[in-house]
């Protein structure tokens, strides 16, 4: 079951950041493995939470895909219960953060202390330094907190006193947030939402899973049986399979017309970042890799586009008074937004030929507009493609 | 950076040039093999808008010389161009080729290893042009197949290809190559009834787009185009779905408009040549006259007879050869027309009666004088006019009766039964025996017929009567169109035969009979044409000055005739009457039993009343000859609308073969047993586009929004029950291709992957209803989405 040169969970290292050092690169796993491990990974989640398998699959989709994962709903429908219960299958150092309004950036980060004995200042780490974080209740935080938490998330570094500290890999943050109508709060900015690469909603269960939950809850709580099913090298060799995904440009050009669509609608105050566009194939790798599946396919950026994508979307005042949401202009795009591939067959394209979607021309701008660099080791990007070249998202144009 | 989302190549602007391994195979790199797609272009659409030559001359046997020769002409340019330096010298080398094609082709004995002209070459050409102009102008449309005629059409065409080749490609007009199309097609349009006829049109129309399609090649310099076109592969198929869907709207549209083509106006379908008036010509293009139905004023005139003769413009003697042709004009004859007398004339002792007639020719004239039988002078003529005393003819060698207005003084013999029954003498040997012989070729069914008919008459004149009376019979029947045998038209003894074994046909067959049947059993003949004596104009009347009535009549085009001449010894000429339902029967010529009346030929207009004979006449004959014409025209009309049906079921299924093509096409592309041409690099896969065809030819909604996988989806719930087996595998296999990126199929794979198809094709079949089955057999919706919205 583990992989080849699988290592116990890595002790943190405090040691400054050496330049250009990459965190050890497993080789990726088998597709079978994979697919037997995520399987476990969530039939163990599905045993504490129920009725909630897509949001298990999603949180899951985020972990492979190197993202962080944001859990937006009122409190009490297990939020903080699922990131708990991924932080558990995983053999991975967790560590959970309560967000309150006096909360520290330093709580954050960490801090440097003198040391009387050895007369130095000695980093003591933060609750960042782990696997897994999970911040809750986010948005009770003040604005300086939460942008403690923006550097670490973007860059996986923490940078105290001058000092550029590498986090943990595999790294990912699980913050839940009430509601922003709540009292109470400090709305994320959107700069931060889009660090985020997606954010469920949980809902509330359905009354089988409820009564479900009633039962296995009533004595001890479930979470306590859970006993990890993954290591962390297992986890990065996951990762380093699904970097390893194809994603042909049909479906690359689809993803952009999805960000040129959200653009130019006229219901959106702020489209689709090319960050969202770059999480959202990542996303879709994931999830690919989750289905056993060697190729992305469009249906796999269309379930993923509204859990990737509306958390970055403002709505414009007089759509939103029409009664427009983020998830609705979504998927009024994903209704109008032909799919590459699939014969197109409007008025002005008769011939029984039909060609293709010509958004693929609109790739261009997508490189200029500065997508930011992707942290090293947060996803497989200098790594060679299935193909032996560089991986097709590292090629620059 | 990273995340450069990179569009797929399809999309690509200036990605391979289609034409690469044609372009290895055929030419040059610098110019490639347009010049040949273009050369062939050419020559395909001149030689498709020659096809309307076919009405002109009387057989395609010139097809061949003249493919030769256009092909010449576009072969030297297409050599000059490989050299990009020459090619502004395209059309001289155009002309070389057209001299020295038309030279091997019409003259090679003349010419330097075939095909370099020289003196000799020139001068046999400007002979052959002047016998192919002596030929257009004795003739109308269609000509004689001569090589004088090829030589002309073969010269035509490729002066035509020369013009078409330099406007499309040196001069870079290719719309203008028009013109040249144009020129081609002419000829027909402007000589022949039935003008260009919907396969050059179609033919000329085709190459034209095909011209323009292929010249996009070509920068406006007379350069092949270096960049490759940056035009999507689709912009060709479209711009030719367009010119063929104009083109068959108009063939279909000039065939369905009630009276473009036939009717009072004909016109709609030709180029109105003659203008007013119209002749007849000598030829016997009687038919074509006839059937045009042209009331258009030929002549007018007015008679001091009481019974108008017919006006008599040529005749014809010489029954040798496929076509009967009026004899040449012989030397030495006189253009004094002031007194005339026949070569063969009445004995001095019969009294004759003396008629005048005043004719005027309001439009376009003819060569050959209109004028009564027995002329005996012509006054107030202009021009150079020959007597022809052995015909009695008058003709022109450098004028025409055009706005020309005459007295023609005749003296006719008064004729009886009595006297024609006494005329018993063998014709006198000075005759000339031209009006007596008989060709060999004589079917031998007129000689029985003859001699059946006259079995029991004795004189000449008994037998003549027994001929008319034999053809004037109800076995016979008037028609302008039946049989409608191709060259039934115009004279001939084959034509004769067919005639006496349809017994249906017109004056031309009628007069023919008669005049071959009356040498067959010994009395000299002739064909006279020219006019009946047409419609009677009481408003035309004018007082003589001696107190006398001149009666005035008006010819019209539909008044064309033809009737023989018989010659009896001591009278001269005799005209008779076999036509039914034409014209006038000479009182002689009337049966005997018959009363004598003079029967008023169409009393119109305030005229006085008719006589009872002539009412009698009309009754008599008029149903028959209604009911012949109705029947020919319902055949005719038959015909037409079973062509028409024709067309109008091949246009309905049209989308049906489209869409059964297309779905044939895929299904060898899925097998790998054809290679789709043209498309770079297709945006679905054939399986991926056949499935989702079918589904919305069957009703399925369709959105290009939908992912391959819920499109699926939704062809499974619109099937019903089970989920069918062949939609995954396609499915699969399509995902694959379009989004996985993996190696091409395998052989075995791909007959699956089209099994599937062809059994998923079916499934929608069964599981549909019998009307949903019909229209998406007929009118299949995937055709017609681009419609919508």
């Amino acid at each position: 079951m583990l992989a080849d040169g699988a290592s116990q969970p890595e002790a943190p290292s405090h040691e400054p950041r050496s330049a250009l050092s990459v965190a050890a690169a497993d080789g990726p796993m088998a597709p079978e493995a994979f697919t037997a491990l995520t399987q476990r990974i969530m039939a163990v989640m599905n045993t504490v939470i129920d009725g909630k398998e897509e949001s298990v699959r999603l949180a899951l989709t985020v972990l492979l895909a190197g993202g962080h994962l944001l859990l937006e709903d009122v409190p009490g429908v297990g939020k903080t219960l699922l990131a708990k219960t991924l932080a558990r299958t995983l053999d991975c150092s967790v560590n959970r953060i309560q967000f309150t309004p006096d909360l520290l950036p330093s709580d954050i980060t960490g801090v440097s202390i003198f040391n009387q004995s050895s007369q130095t200042f000695e980093f003591r780490p933060g609750a960042i330094f782990a696997n897994i974080v999970i911040g809750d209740e986010i948005n009770r935080a003040s604005a300086k907190t939460q942008s403690a938490l923006l550097e670490s998330m973007a860059e996986h570094q923490v940078s105290v006193d001058g000092t550029t500290y590498t986090l943990h890999e595999p790294f990912m943050v699980v913050a839940t947030q009430n509601p922003i109508e709540m009292a109470g709060t400090y709305p994320l900015p959107e700069a931060q939402r889009d660090r985020f690469m997606a954010r469920i909603s949980m809902g509330y269960p359905d009354p089988e899973a409820e009564l479900a939950m009633l039962e296995s809850h009533q004595s001890a709580s479930p979470l306590d049986a859970v006993s990890p099913v993954a290591s962390v090298a297992q986890v990065k060799a996951m990762i380093a399979t699904v970097s390893g995904i194809h994603v042909a440009p049909a479906v690359r050009s689809y993803i952009v017309a999805l960000g040129q669509a959200t653009r130019t609608s006229p219901e959106l105050r702020l489209g689709a970042s090319p960050r969202a566009l770059l999480q959202l194939m990542r996303a879709g790798k994931a999830a690919a890799a989750l289905s056993g599946r060697g190729f992305v396919l469009p249906d796999d950026i269309r379930a993923l586009a509204e859990p990737v994508l509306a958390h970055r979307l403002l709505v414009e005042r007089s759509a939103a008074s029409r009664g427009a949401t983020p998830a609705s202009v979504v998927a009024d795009i994903l209704d109008a937004v032909a799919v590459p591939g699939q014969p197109d067959r409007r008025p002005g394209a008769f011939g029984f030929g039909g060609r293709g979607q010509a958004t693929g021309a609109a790739a261009g701008p997508v490189g200029s507009n500065g997508v930011p660099a992707a942290a090293p080791g947060s996803n497989g990007s200098g790594r060679p493609g299935r193909d032996g070249r560089p991986g097709k998202e590292a090629r620059s144009n | 950076m990273t995340g450069t989302l990179h569009a797929p190549p399809a999309h690509d602007g200036g990605a391979p040039a289609p034409h690469k391994s044609a372009r290895r195979l055929l030419g040059t790199p610098a110019t490639g093999p347009a010049r040949w797609v273009m050369a062939l272009a050419i020559f395909a659409a001149v030689m498709a808008a020659s096809l309307g030559l076919g009405g002109v001359v009387r057989n395609l046997s010139w097809l061949v010389q003249a493919a030769v020769v256009v092909g010449g002409t576009l072969l030297v340019p297409a050599l000059l161009r490989r050299w990009p330096a020459l090619s502004p010298f395209a059309p001289v080398g155009a002309l070389a080729g057209w001299f020295m094609s038309l030279t091997l082709v019409f003259f090679p004995g003349t010419a330097i290893l075939g095909v370099i002209p020289t003196p000799a070459t020139v001068g046999a050409a400007l002979d052959m042009a002047a016998n192919a102009s002596n030929v257009v102008m004795a003739n109308v449309a269609p000509v004689p197949s001569t090589v004088s005629m090829h030589f002309m059409f073969s010269a035509g065409l490729g002066f035509a290809a020369l013009l078409i080749d330099t406007l499309a490609i040196t001069v870079s007009m290719p719309a203008a190559s028009a013109l040249g199309l144009i020129l081609i097609l002419l000829p027909s349009a402007l000589t022949t009834a039935n003008g260009v006829g919907p396969a050059a049109f179609v033919g000329a129309a085709a190459g034209y787009l095909l011209i323009l399609g292929c010249a996009r090649w070509y920068a406006p310099n007379g350069k092949l185009r270096t960049d490759t076109p940056k035009v999507a592969s689709g912009i060709l198929a479209k711009g030719a779905a367009l010119g063929a869907a104009v083109v068959l709207l108009m063939t279909l549209a000039t065939q369905a408009m009630p009276g473009f083509r036939d009717g009072l106006y004909p016109q709609g379908s030709q180029l109105a040549g003659a203008g007013e008036g119209g002749t007849l010509d000598p030829m016997l293009s009687l038919g074509d006259d006839l059937r045009s139905q042209s009331g258009r004023i030929t002549l007018r005139y007015l008679s001091t007879a009481r019974q108008a003769p017919y006006m008599r413009m040529t005749t014809l003697e010489n029954f040798s050869g496929k076509v009967w042709e009026p004899s040449p004009l012989p030397k030495g004859l006189s253009q004094d027309l002031t007194s005339l007398s026949p070569a063969a004339g009445p004995a001095p002792d019969v009294p004759l009666e003396t008629v005048q007639t005043k004719v005027t020719v309001p439009g376009v004239g003819d060569p050959w004088l209109p004028a009564p039988l027995s002329a005996s002078s012509v006054d107030q003529l202009p021009g150079e006019w020959w007597w022809n005393p052995s015909t009695q003819t008058i003709k022109s060698t450098n004028a025409t009766t055009a706005g020309k207005s005459y007295l023609v003084t005749s003296r006719m013999p008064a004729l009886t039964q009595d006297v024609l029954n006494a005329a018993t003498a063998p014709p006198r040997s000075e005759l000339d025996p031209v009006f007596s012989q008989l060709p060999k070729d004589v079917p031998s069914v007129v000689a029985k017929t003859a001699d059946t008919v006259t079995a029991g008459a004795s004189t000449p004149y008994e037998k003549a009567m027994a001929i008319q009376d034999y053809l004037r019979s109800g076995e016979f029947s008037y028609s302008l169109s039946t049989p409608v045998v191709e060259g039934y038209d115009g004279s001939g003894m084959a034509v004769l035969a067919d005639f006496l074994k349809e017994k249906s046909g017109y004056c031309v067959h009628f007069s023919a009979a008669m005049a071959v049947m009356a040498r067959e059993v010994g009395i000299p003949s002739r064909i006279a044409v020219g006019y009946t004596q047409g419609v009677r104009e009481n408003g035309l009347d004018v007082e003589g000055a001696g107190g006398e009535l001149w009666r005035g009549y008006e010819v019209t085009g539909r008044d064309a005739h033809a009737w023989p001449e018989l010659y009896f010894e001591g009278l001269g000429w005799v005209p008779f009457e076999p036509t039914p339902s034409r014209g006038a029967v000479p009182d002689y010529a009337l049966d005997a039993g018959a009363t004598a009346q003079i029967p008023e030929p169409n009393p119109t207009g305030n005229s006085a009343a008719p006589t009872n004979a002539a009412t009698t006449a009309a009754a008599t004959t008029a149903p028959a000859a209604a009911a012949a014409e109705e029947l020919g025209v319902d055949i005719m009309l038959g015909l037409k609308r079973a062509v028409l049906a024709l067309l109008v079921l091949g246009v309905l299924l049209l989308p049906a073969f489209v869409r059964w093509l297309a779905r044939r096409t895929r299904l060898a592309t899925i097998r790998g047993s054809w290679r789709p041409i043209g498309r770079r690099q297709p945006a679905t896969t054939p399986a991926w586009q056949e499935l989702t065809d079918t589904a919305i030819d069957y009703g399925v909604p369709y959105s290009p929004a939908l992912t391959p996988a819920m499109q699926a989806d939704a062809v499974a719930a619109h099937l019903g029950s089970t989920r069918p087996p062949g939609l995954d595998v396609i499915l699969l296999a399509t995902e694959q291709a379009l989004y996985g990126g993996e190696e091409p199929l395998d052989p075995g794979e791909r007959e699956d992957l089209a099994e599937a198809v062809e059994q998923l094709v079916a499934r929608f079949r069964t599981s549909a209803t019998p009307w949903r089955r019909f229209c998406a057999r007929y009118v299949p919706a995937s055709l017609f989405l681009f419609l919508r919205r």
